[in-house]
């Protein structure tokens, strides 16, 4: 059997890196567009721009500064701070001179702080405040290698007494004009494959581990993004992801040189929300735990509103789903314009995203729920798929999205790399071929898991590409379980996108290797089905009627079918029942906080997944219910087994 | 820090203070010092005269003797909003801010003893007075980003948190550019959580404006932690003066609060 090997659609963007470092396009920057606004911060209640030829000279006195300081190349220079214009310029700087930067999360314990110092090497950290100042001091005795820290902000630090410690403006050091000569032939030195940056990963299990980024790699991350999403010159660019995540690195950093875009750092952490109104960005990136406090940001406004807003509000992001679903073809295209000036501008004004063209989420899965939800908002937001090794993979190309998948292929720098190449191996896994990191910091032995460029990068996730080449993620590979046959499926992916559909509570999927195909235990939703069977006349007395109706069935098979739709033949599910008898946690066949506990299920429904496999029409079974008086009663029914046509 | 009493000149002093109303006597023969870079607390039981030796500080009540002497010159007999054009600056238990304002207009609003320009003036908005508001407003912005309430710049102070709104007061407190802060109960109706923040905000002041404190309060975790100097009332009389750590060990305020003869 031959692999279909997908690659990724060029673009024509000539706004390549050829063979230049981030300085080197930095020095290019300044040169080419000095007079241009590069970065923008809200300081003092104020959005105050900084031009390229502003930034440039202060790189260039902090990259002096720590060379005096005495950083050489191949050095660590660690950043502990929110995102800043000083995170941006101080990277910049110590790229300058050859040395290579880290970038913690300011929210990390000092534990966590020690290792990465430890591990990367740090011989200068700079930390934004008192509170990173006290967590590096605490372990100052433990690393050895660190010589000096700074800090940007002064406050509470006045007394601190300590031979290490200094203000960040300490470290600049006006150029003269040897200076000059010796910064721009440091400049020149360096190749575009040296190792600019190490991200740390977060490890579930074990240590982080320090991934190398070089300078292409960065770079050739930055055009993916620039290809896919068609980044204008001078595009407002919100950074808000921490740096120390690679996705930052190669927006807010790599992409904000090559386009160039005008990055804008808020004011703080908690001010994000307005500032982003003020900013009004074309772009950003959030991850979905961020895209979901902007939605109950708004939830939490409407709960204040009065009932005709609300009215209203509820209809126009029904029109604006509408209009969505039905793909411009119903009465909602009709309605949408009004919709649109009465409720849905406005929710785009307050979410700051009035003016966004291409906005991303990253980093792990977006519910299908919110995703739609932004869209009704009309929200261009897109996903965003890839790794800290692999870099950026797939995302929505503009106007292509569905949140169903992760988009398609992004396309390389072609002065770096030829289109990436993707394709799924005999065990479902996603291979690739593209220019990866760099390694592991001093770990060869888990840079080797992850296979070779030539072989394809092993990425460890189950994917599916689908007929327009779009990514689906089905699963972590490890997660995925396999039938007899010996066909492997994605449990979690199946019973998450079950629960979407608002007819069904919970879903437990079943099919080991003992099995020869997939089944579904179901639970309708009993308020939703209820609420279906009056609105079509259909009379029932308990909910074990209710989960039999023809109906509700038919309603169930068809949610199972479009699930079918997403996933490849043998992994479909074949049959399916509706069980007669909603999961109670009373039963203890839910958790308190509403997880599955499946072995208990498999066990009490031990018939009726014989009868799914068996093919019989229906299932006599007999189940206990337990009163909240302690009685316990027998119940026996008759369970209607459904099958699937085009499974 | 601990301020180096003896080589400091004062910035204020009460000297001799005494406070009659009818036959009660308030404050006899109260004095105190207070010197640059210094926190210092007023403590003592209920009824000592803690917020009457307060009020004598900042003009509220004029003491039949004594002297109140700020940076050398007595101003016994100055009314309080002269004081505060002269430096000397109160917050008061509870909250006077303006509710139906944001937190950055209150915050303006502590500036009118600094503006120079008049209502004509400000009907023109010419020249001088833009000038002089955009450089109240620069100010005041530098006090919002000190007192950590950028995310509610534009909130409306009513509707704020008691913790928040006593920050906003403390913010037009500092507007008014004084040379000496004096604070009554700061630290009431506070969770431990705000009082936490407020207690790191007056060391601030302290460390960062350079602005000394006296300030009366009640809890005395707040008190010990934070003080340079801590005086003693009881009954209207001095019992003792001293770091927090001499204070505590001190035998007559243990019996004052404890209630031994």
């Amino acid at each position: 059997m031959s692999t279909q090997v997908y690659r990724a659609m060029p673009v024509d963007d000539a706004r390549t890196s050829r063979g230049r470092t981030l300085p080197q396009i930095f020095r290019d920057r300044a040169r080419e567009n000095g007079d241009d606004v590069a970065i923008r911060s809200k300081r003092f209640g104020v959005w105050r721009g900084r031009t390229w030829a502003e930034v440039n000279a202060s790189v260039r006195r902090y990259a002096l500064g720590l060379a005096a300081a005495g950083i050489e190349r191949g050095d660590v220079v660690a950043i502990i701070a929110e995102n800043c214009e000083e995170q941006f310029i101080l990277q910049l700087a110590a790229l300058c001179v050859g040395a290579r930067t880290v970038c913690a999360y300011p929210d990390s314990i000092a534990d966590e702080i020690g290792f990465l110092l430890d591990h990367a090497e740090a011989a200068i950290a700079v930390a934004q405040d008192q509170e990173q100042i006290d967590k590096v001091l605490s372990l100052a005795s433990r690393l050895p290698k660190l010589r000096r820290t700074f800090y940007i902000e002064p406050r509470g630090l006045w007394h601190y007494d300590s031979s290490l410690l200094a203000p960040l403006t300490a470290l600049e050091k006006q150029p003269d004009e040897a200076d000059e000569r010796w910064l721009d032939a440091a400049i020149d030195a360096a190749a575009q494959s040296d190792i600019a940056v190490y991200c740390y990963t977060s490890g579930t299990t074990g240590r982080p581990k320090g991934a190398m980024l070089s300078h292409a790699f960065i770079l050739d991350n930055a055009y993916r993004l620039m290809g896919t999403l068609a980044v204008e010159p001078g595009a407002r660019y919100l950074s808000y992801i921490s740096p120390a995540w690679a996705a930052e690195q190669f927006y807010g950093f790599g992409l904000a040189l090559l386009a160039p875009m005008l990055v804008h750092y808020a004011e703080k952490p908690e001010t994000v929300q307005s500032d982003l109104r003020e900013v009004g960005p074309e772009f950003l990136m959030f991850t979905p735990r961020q895209w979901e406090m902007l939605a109950s940001g708004i939830d939490a406004r409407m709960m204040d509103a009065d009932r005709f807003r609300w009215a209203l509000y509820a209809w126009a992001l029904r029109v604006g789903s509408e209009r969505l679903a039905s793909k411009g073809q119903s009465v909602a295209r009709f309605l949408h314009p009004l919709a649109d000036l009465l409720v849905l501008r406005g929710v785009r004004n307050l979410l700051g995203l009035s003016r966004a063209r291409a906005v991303l989420s990253g980093g792990s899965g977006l519910s299908a729920e919110l995703f739609n939800r932004f869209h009704a908002f009309g929200v261009p937001l897109g996903n965003l798929y890839g790794s800290t090794e692999m870099g950026l993979v797939s995302a929505h190309r503009r106007g292509v999205t569905d949140s169903g998948t992760m988009g398609a292929l992004m396309p390389s720098d072609p002065t770096i790399a030829g289109p990436m190449e993707a394709w799924i191996d005999p065990r479902g896994q996603l291979r690739l071929r593209l220019p990866a990191f760099s390694g592991y910091l001093k770990n060869d032995a888990a840079t080797a898991e992850l296979g070779t460029r030539e072989h394809g990068y092993e990425t460890g996730d189950a994917v599916r590409v689908d007929h327009r080449g779009q990514l689906v993620f089905l699963d972590r590979l490890k997660d995925m379980r396999k039938l007899a046959s010996g066909q492997s499926y994605p449990p979690q992916f199946i019973e998450n996108h079950l629960r979407a559909s608002s007819m069904i509570r919970d879903a437990i999927v079943i099919g080991d290797e003992g099995h020869a195909f997939v089944t579904a235990l179901i639970n309708v939703d009993s308020e939703i089905a209820g609420r279906f069977a009056e609105l079509h006349g259909l009379a029932y007395g308990t909910f074990t009627e209710l989960s039999q109706l023809p109906a509700i069935r038919a309603e169930v098979s068809r949610a199972v079918d479009q699930v079918n739709g997403l996933l490849d033949r043998g992994a479909r599910i074949r049959s399916f029942a509706t069980l007669p008898k909603e999961l109670d946690a009373d039963e203890a066949e839910l958790t308190r906080s509403r997880k599955l506990r499946r072995e208990l299920i498999h066990e009490r429904y031990a018939d009726l997944i014989e009868s799914l496999y068996r093919g019989d029409p229906h299932c006599d079974t007999t189940i206990q219910v337990k009163y909240q008086d302690g009685s316990v009663n027998t119940m026996r029914t008759q369970v209607a087994i459904n099958r699937l046509e085009h499974a | 820090m601990l301020a180096p009493a003896t080589v400091t000149e004062p910035i204020l002093e009460a000297k001799g203070l005494g406070l009659r109303f009818g036959a009660v006597d308030a404050l006899k023969d109260v004095s105190i010092t207070v010197v640059p870079g210094e926190i210092h607390a007023i403590i003592g039981p209920n009824g000592a005269g803690k917020s009457s030796l307060l009020n004598c500080l900042s003009g509220f009540y004029r003491p039949q003797v004594g002297a109140v002497v700020f940076n050398g010159a007595n101003i016994r007999n100055m009314r309080p909003h002269r004081r505060a054009a002269i430096g000397v600056a109160r917050t008061f238990q509870g909250i006077q801010t303006y509710p139906g304002m944001t937190a950055r207009e209150n915050i303006l609003t502590g500036f009118h003893n600094q503006m120079r320009t008049g209502l004509f003036d400000a009907l023109l908005y010419w020249g001088r007075t833009r000038r002089e508001e955009e450089v109240f407003a620069a100010k005041a912005e530098e006090i919002i980003e000190f007192l950590e309430l950028e995310e509610l710049r534009h909130a409306v102070v009513g509707a704020l948190s008691y913790g928040m709104r006593k920050r906003v007061d403390l913010g037009r407190a500092i507007a008014l550019d004084p040379k000496i802060l004096i604070m009554d109960e700061p630290m009431a109706g506070m969770n431990p959580e705000e009082k936490g923040d407020l207690a790191r905000f007056i060391l601030d002041i302290r460390d960062a404006r350079k602005i000394p404190i006296v300030l009366v309060e009640h809890d005395m975790e707040v008190v010990m932690d934070i003080s340079d100097t801590v005086t003693v009332l009881d009954f209207g009389r001095v019992i003792a003066v001293g770091t927090p750590a001499q204070v505590r060990a001190n035998e007559a305020v243990v019996a004052a609060y404890l209630g031994v003869a």
